[in-house]
């Protein structure tokens, strides 16, 4: 006889309210002598002022969201005021969150003053759920934000309960018991269903659930019977985490903040160890590593990295991310220290088992990841590039470079043609390379003077500086794709030389007669 | 004719060959650090392309880091990929770096020679100030450490001193203005200038590269400078001469090493 199949881990949401957030950070910003007056911020609504937001004085005083500024004035004539700014709200949301990212890395946001923790199988990390909540309202407490906070089966349960019923902690089948006497707004309904409800006498979710199912959904809509099952957990109802959840992660808490660099870098060492074992077992390697330094005071820097081959050599991984570290070493030694370290692989690959050949060289390139990853680092991957082939003969489209780290594999040009060589070196004469050594994005105008309309320039003038042709090969005429514009030119191009040797690629856009009456003359690139 | 013929032999030679002595010079290049002056931004060319005509054997071999400043490169143009097919470098060994200042170029070049599979670094830069010579300096030491040859190219027409072994700077022979133009351009030539050398004298160079061989040729061979005017024998003569015994002790040098060897 087999076991029975072991029930599925509940899921555990946590909900977080930060019940004065906006007021909380205009005291965090403005002093904190705001919280013991009555505060208020406004916003223009069909062009008159009206409260958004208020702290616990103010609501003290009786006033209350939705009030008018005049009444607020005439009621409390001291009252602070503010304008809403539900951008820079919304940011500090986000750092909130992000700093939270400590706690589990499914974070949500329930905007605007929200926050929803996925926490299924952390709890026990922090000694246990009650531990946790606590934890997370100091914490925030310490940030300057009052904030509550519950923890449930569903994000649904969550929010009723955090926002409505003072927060707490609900175990798994006790969802209606929680929240039967809670108001109906409490399962997130839509403004005008809630004033219908509770005008039809349905004021309490207890009486809600009491009534019969199909007249209600008639009546209201689908919207309302998925909110009443998603409140029971009979709806699931997913959690978007504001970054995406990294397969490998390797971290390190500290119960003393970390002040000094040279212990962030061995711990950075030691956790790109763990990370290189994880990985390696996996036959996996990290394209690119994220590392998370999570500062006490609620700020959380980030050094990212990209490797050219999935790596996972702890060394490696240390020097390319102590640069990164050490430009933020200045902030990290003056501000408050590093409680936490998070050394993540956000994007990862499978690395290659190479078969040593005995007759074959590794590629050249292959072998340089090392120098490819450093310059990287420090220029950004855009600013080391390799040459790749393109079958076109238009002179852009040919320049096709591409970033180092990510060009995968062999961008192989072919070898010169073998006759051409026989027939060169036979012939006993050099030959003239066709394409230039150094190409302008984009092409610099210059002003010409043909002999013939369709020749070779006689003079020129480039960057206000005055050139005599003694010498042109040409015209080499390439036209735009069929499938490009009518407004592509055709474009002849000469390679010409100046009274002091030196060769240019110059073409005129444009066929006479045909395309254009005044053709424009460009300089495109440079010979040896 | 003879004088022609000479060189035709010498064209033909392997490289490790120490009998072609005119070439030498260009031989010596292969290691250490050389600095290229380009006296303005036009030049740019010709200087790259002499300096990629020493690298067109290391870039069959290896990686070639090419490092470029954002000056040059506004300047300059890009290098560019076809371009440098036609002038048989092996593009995709090139790894090609664009750095904001002059410091993080050497900053580049110096990480570039830690790399072991590197065969030859580039660095272009451009700076109104004279440049300090501890950079140079490094560059040196760990340019014979790794026994890479780091080619330097700058747009100045300044004399300054650095650690390099070796100063050229490049141009390209003049032409006579015509009152209609040649043509045919021909292949790539240079009129080099070897205004600094540790190991030797110093003096002016005439080199063309022949892309399909690979190997540099003197341009005054009448059939492969249409435009020059042949020059007297004796006077060439003379000039070869130069050029050889500028070049002899470099190549005792290099002999010696190869015996050691």
């Amino acid at each position: 006889m087999t076991a029975p199949h072991p029930k599925p881990p509940a899921r555990r949401i946590l909900h977080l309210w930060l019940c004065r957030f906006a007021t909380d950070r205009l005291a965090i910003r403005e002093g904190e002598g705001l919280r013991a007056m009555p505060c208020v911020t406004v916003s223009k609504v069909k062009g008159a002022l009206i409260v958004e937001a208020l702290n616990a004085v103010a609501a003290g005083e009786g006033l209350e969201p939705g009030m008018t500024l005049s009444e607020t004035r005439a009621q409390v004539p001291h009252v602070e005021v503010a304008a809403a700014d539900p951008q820079g709200d919304d940011k500090a949301l986000h750092k909130i969150a992000r700093a939270l990212e400590r706690y589990t890395p499914f974070v949500g946001l329930d905007a605007p003053d929200g926050l929803m923790l996925d926490i299924s199988g952390c709890a026990h990390l922090f000694g246990g759920e009650e531990a946790m909540m606590d934890d997370v309202i100091a914490r925030l407490a310490g940030w300057g934000y009052e904030s509550a906070c519950a923890i449930c089966d569903n994000p649904a349960l969550s929010s009723a309960v955090a926002r409505f019923g003072g927060g707490g902690i609900v175990r798994e089948g006790e969802a209606l018991p929680a929240i039967a006497q809670l108001p109906v707004a409490a399962l997130r309904l839509p403004e005008e269903i809630a004033t219908v409800l509770n005008r039809l006498g349905l004021k309490t979710v207890e009486q809600l659930y009491a009534q019969p199912r199909t007249p209600l959904m008639r009546r209201f809509g689908v919207a309302l019977a998925r909110r009443m099952d998603q409140a029971l957990g009979l709806e699931s109802e997913p959690i978007t985490p504001l970054s995406p959840v990294e397969p490998f992660v390797a971290e390190r808490r500290f119960a003393e903040p970390l002040m000094s660099m040279d212990a962030i870098g061995a711990c950075v060492t030691g956790l790109a160890e763990a990370l290189g074992r994880s990985m390696g077992v996996k036959g996996e390697g990290a394209r690119r590593l994220v590392l998370r330094l999570f500062h006490a005071d609620g700020a959380v820097r980030e050094a990212r990295v990209g490797t050219a081959e999935p790596l996972i050599d702890a060394e490696h991984m240390a020097a390319l991310l102590m640069p990164r570290i050490e430009a933020l070493s200045a902030r990290i030694e003056d501000e408050s220290g590093i409680d936490l370290l998070r050394l993540s692989a956000a994007e990862t690959g499978p690395r290659q088992v190479e078969q040593v050949d005995f007759c074959r060289e590794r590629d050249a390139m292959a072998s340089l990841s090392g120098l490819i990853d450093t310059l990287s680092a420090r220029f950004g991957p855009s600013s080391v590039q390799r040459f790749v082939p393109a079958d076109t003969h238009q002179p852009i489209e040919a320049d096709r470079r591409m970033e180092a780290q990510t060009l995968a594999g062999d961008a192989a040009w072919p070898d010169h043609n073998e006759s051409e060589r026989a027939w060169a070196l036979h012939a006993d004469t050099a030959p003239t390379p066709r394409r230039p050594l150094r190409l302008f994005h984009p092409p610099e105008p210059v002003e010409a003077l043909a002999s013939v309309p369709e020749g070779p320039p006689v003079r020129f003038v480039w960057r206000r500086a005055f050139y005599h042709v003694v010498a042109a090969e040409g015209p080499e005429r390439i036209s735009a794709n069929w499938w490009a514009s009518e407004a592509a030119h055709t474009c002849d191009y000469f390679a010409v030389e100046d009274t002091k040797g030196r060769r240019f690629w110059l073409f005129r856009q444009g066929l006479y007669g045909r395309e254009t009456n005044e053709a424009r003359w460009f300089m495109h690139g440079m010979f040896a | 004719m003879h004088a022609a013929a000479a060189f035709k032999r010498e064209d033909q030679t392997s490289p490790a060959d120490p009998s072609a002595a005119g070439m030498v010079a260009l031989k010596e290049l292969q290691e250490g650090v050389h600095l290229v002056k380009a006296e303005s931004a036009a030049d740019l060319g010709a200087c790259a392309g002499f300096v990629l005509s020493l690298l067109a054997h290391a870039s069959q071999k290896g990686a070639v880091v090419w490092v470029s400043q954002h000056y040059v490169f506004d300047e300059g143009g890009s290098l560019y990929g076809p371009g440098l097919h036609a002038f048989s470098i092996v593009p995709h060994n090139i790894l090609y770096v664009t750095v904001p200042s002059y410091v993080d170029v050497f900053w580049s070049l110096e990480e570039a020679l830690k790399s072991q599979p590197v065969k030859a670094v580039v660095g272009e830069f451009y700076t109104k100030s004279p440049l300090d010579l501890t950079l140079t300096r490094r560059l040196s030491l760990r340019s014979q450490r790794a026994q890479t040859p780091v080619y330097l190219m700058s747009i100045t027409s300044a004399a300054f001193p650095t650690a390099a072994q070796t100063h050229w700077s490049v141009t390209t022979p003049q032409r006579e203005a015509r009152s209609k133009p040649a043509r045919t351009v021909g292949p790539p030539v240079w009129s080099l200038e070897l205004t600094k050398n540790k190991n030797g004298p110093c003096g002016p160079l005439q080199a063309g590269f022949n892309t399909l061989t690979k190997r540099h040729f003197d341009p005054r061979r009448p059939s492969l400078s249409p435009f020059a005017k042949a020059p007297k024998p004796q006077e060439k003569l003379a000039r070869v001469e130069t050029g050889a015994d500028m070049m002899a002790k470099l190549s005792a040098k290099i002999s010696a090493r190869d015996l050691q060897r």
